[in-house]
């Protein structure tokens, strides 16, 4: 970035970190997850930054990809989960909340699809998708946790996510591992 | 988004807990594209300022997070890459054809508005019930309070204003005295005097076919000060609940009447009742003013 890029996106960081940081913690309940999420959007102000400099407000702007990230973020959550239910032969139509979802996950860890998972993947692919879905740990966490960068932690979660699509092949189907 | 002059409606926000505000939040959060923006923007100013007040740990340390951006997050390996992808929806937004989307969306954004606020206004009246406790005549409540709560207890009706009323003369009012003329409101409930430079935003009038209880509010502004007077007409029991912060109710009298007067976070409120009217003053001046507006409503 040049100098007076960089300034452009300091000033609007310190103006609207904040704020979007209230918003995300709301949204997800959760404020370390929060945090890893608002600093995405100021990230994906980099690549756009050329345009958000031209823009008329930038602070929309900001807000508007957080809530589309949020929004996404989710949905891929959901599918995660749902396709772990459904490898045990549940039902996604009798799906409740993520939250009960989770809890069906861990009293069922046990269970074979989680083991067929656990076979399939490394243990250290398996520890890392179990930080970032079951327990929600952000990206940050998890870069901290293991000594790698968060652009790792989320090229490992695709892998994982390519992984379990080789393996399970009819969930690509039901658009359960698809972005 | 910032250093924006607010719509008037929102003030009654700063009567919910931080709560309450995040659960709206949160809320928006999943109810897809509608555009909230200014009343999110508010609420989130609300929370902020609440939380540069009295801090409970909800805001971020904006140097440290700054740091860490650069460290972890804006690094050459994630050029071009997303932690959390979307669709490209932002693309949408930045399209050139934006205000034009924003002008054909007004209409659905109005609706949300009026809904949050409505759910603001509501969560006010349904918060909980003021068991019943006493009053000292037949017209007036006796206030009721916590630490961080304050209502009126119930108390009979004048069944003068509880028989049928005067179908309103319009929609259009120009003035609160006279949208409570119209609803046959007689009583000396509205302030004569508003301090200088204080705009008024506009008469709000609001039916509520549930309980038969008519809100009026009429809302000033001056930059980032405001003023709002309303009146509650009650058709049944009252269970009007308002948010207060721990320092010590003050009682007022003025006209005969007692007011209790009330601090919640930046804002101070009097509160009072007249026959089946609940009536309130909240604004962002010092209590001195606000006793002179009271004062004001039984000027001769």
């Amino acid at each position: 970035m040049q100098a007076e890029q960089e300034a452009f996106l300091e000033e609007l960081y310190r103006n609207y970190l904040t704020k979007l940081t209230i918003y995300a913690s709301s949204a997800l309940e959760d404020r370390s997850r929060a945090q890893d999420l608002v600093q995405d959007v100021f990230h994906e102000a980099i690549i756009h930054i050329d345009t958000l400099m031209a823009h008329e407000n930038p602070g929309a702007w900001l807000m508007q990809t957080a809530k589309n990230k949020i929004h996404e973020y989710h949905r891929a959550y959901t599918r995660y989960i749902q396709t772990f239910i459904s490898l045990d032969s549940f039902t996604c139509a009798g799906i409740g909340s993520a939250e009960d979802s989770i809890m069906k996950i861990d009293e069922s860890m046990n269970a074979s699809p989680i083991k067929r998972i656990e076979q399939i993947l490394s243990p250290e692919e398996f520890s890392l998708l179990k930080r970032l879905i079951f327990e929600k740990a952000s990206h940050l966490e998890v870069a901290k946790e293991l000594g790698i960068t968060v652009w790792t932690s989320q090229k490992r979660l695709e892998r994982i996510r390519k992984k379990l699509l080789e393996i399970f092949p009819e969930h690509k189907n039901k658009n359960n591992f698809k972005k | 988004m910032a250093e924006k002059k607010h719509n008037p409606d929102y003030y009654y926000l700063n009567q919910l807990s931080t709560e309450q505000l995040e659960e709206l939040l949160r809320v928006d959060s999943v109810s897809g594209k509608e555009k909230n923006d200014d009343l999110i923007l508010y609420i989130l100013e609300v929370i902020e300022k609440r939380e540069q007040t009295s801090p409970t740990g909800r805001l971020p340390d904006v140097g440290k997070a700054w740091a860490e951006f650069k460290e972890y997050y804006a690094i050459p390996e994630g050029d071009g890459l997303s932690l959390y992808p979307t669709k490209r929806e932002e693309e949408i937004f930045l399209n050139a054809r934006e205000k034009d989307d924003f002008e054909v969306q007004r209409k659905p954004w109005r609706f949300m508005r009026h809904t949050f606020i409505a759910a603001a206004v509501i969560a006010l009246i349904i918060l909980s019930t003021v068991p019943a406790f006493g009053y000292s005549s037949i017209f007036q409540l006796i206030g009721e309070w916590t630490a961080e709560q304050f209502g009126f207890a119930d108390a009979p009706r004048d069944t003068h204003h509880n028989s049928e009323t005067e179908p309103p003369g319009g929609k259009n009012y120009t003035s609160l005295q006279d949208a409570l003329i119209q609803y046959g409101i007689a009583e000396a409930v509205v302030t004569q005097s508003i301090p200088d430079g204080f705009q008024l935003e506009e008469i709000w009038v609001q039916e509520y076919a549930g309980t038969g209880n008519i809100e009026f509010s009429a809302p000033y502004a001056k930059g980032d000060d405001y003023i709002i007077i309303t009146v509650i007409r009650h058709n049944g029991q009252t269970n009007s609940i308002y948010e207060k912060d721990e320092k010590e109710l003050a009682h007022y009298m003025a006209g005969n009447i007692e007011h209790y007067i009330f601090h919640n976070n930046n804002n101070v409120t009097a509160a009072w009742s007249v026959n089946s009217l609940e009536c309130s003053i909240s604004t962002t001046l010092p209590v001195d003013e606000l006793e002179k507006m009271i004062d004001s409503i039984y000027e001769e």
